[in-house]
């Protein structure tokens, strides 16, 4: 079998590029594929030490499960919200634009 | 025995490549139904490494979930708004030099960290069942996947509501 940290490098790599994009991208569009991005590493990275830890419980496995489902309704309402930005007027839906609780 | 383990160790780096690979495409592409695509097929790639990993049941949800429903909702979503920008520049915030360093900082701290800790990670238990894996969602984790189906009823009557025309 393949060695943990293999695994939890590749994680470690594609986490950090969804962050660079999550952190630069004007596109709340965009910036929503890049967390999808760090989600999945992550849960990646929950499975490798599932692998490693081998409880009878199954933390890793189950946790990565929960983590899939939070992450499908993350991404529903984000949209959802994103559809709301563009309907007000914002066609460009930018996250610099939410300047809404600017003082 | 050893040249499957050689194939797994080819499947991997193949993989790994290819998500590394297919991620930067999707942040550099200007055309945001592009970088659905290569999200889409990065998330597929995700699903050979859980196979890789023994987690099947994993991949097939990897598969279903994000390769499929996820990937279609943001396309959809796309269609909707804007599809793309013309400049390269146009893609980032101003402040985006501040957050490259911020990520090669984190990047730095992170990698380090593992490789420091490389030696932790021998041990390896046997590939998981799928029927075990049920058994243990249906009686240790019960609560918690009950509340998950909570968490998606409440997350798509939201979605429905945000996303009505003239709600109140």
């Amino acid at each position: 079998m393949i060695p943990a940290p293999y695994f939890l490098t590749l994680g470690a790599v594609v986490f950090l590029i969804g962050m660079f994009g999550f952190l630069t991208r004007r596109s709340l569009i965009q910036s929503l594929m890049c967390l999808e991005l760090m989600l999945t590493s992550v849960n990646l990275t929950f499975v490798t030490f599932g692998r490693t830890v081998g409880d009878p419980a199954l933390t890793g496995l189950t946790f990565a499960l929960f983590a899939m489902v939070v992450g499908a309704a993350e991404i529903g309402v984000g949209l959802a919200l994103v559809l709301v930005f563009f309907r007000e007027g914002h066609a460009n839906v930018e996250s610099g634009d939410l300047d809404i609780l600017k003082g | 025995m050893g040249s499957f383990a050689g194939g797994a160790y080819v499947l991997f780096g193949f993989l790994s490549v290819a998500i590394v690979g297919l991620s930067l495409l999707m942040l550099f592409s200007r055309n945001f139904v592009h970088s659905a695509a290569y999200l889409a097929a990065a998330l597929v790639c995700f699903a050979g490494v859980y196979a890789l990993l023994s987690a099947t049941f994993l991949a097939l949800l990897q598969v279903f979930i994000y390769a499929g429903a996820i990937t279609v909702v943001v396309v959809f979503v796309v269609m909707m708004t804007r599809v793309g920008v013309d400049r390269f520049d146009q893609l980032l915030q101003p402040q985006a030099g501040f957050a490259a360093l911020v990520v090669v900082v984190f990047g730095g701290l992170l990698l380090s960290t593992l490789l420091g800790a490389n030696a932790l990670f021998t041990h390896q238990a046997a590939a998981v069942s799928t029927p075990k894996l049920a058994a243990v969602l249906l009686t240790t984790y019960e609560a918690p996947f009950e509340i998950s189906s909570l968490i998606l009823l409440a997350a798509l009557v939201g979605a429905i509501y945000l996303a009505k025309e003239g709600r109140p």
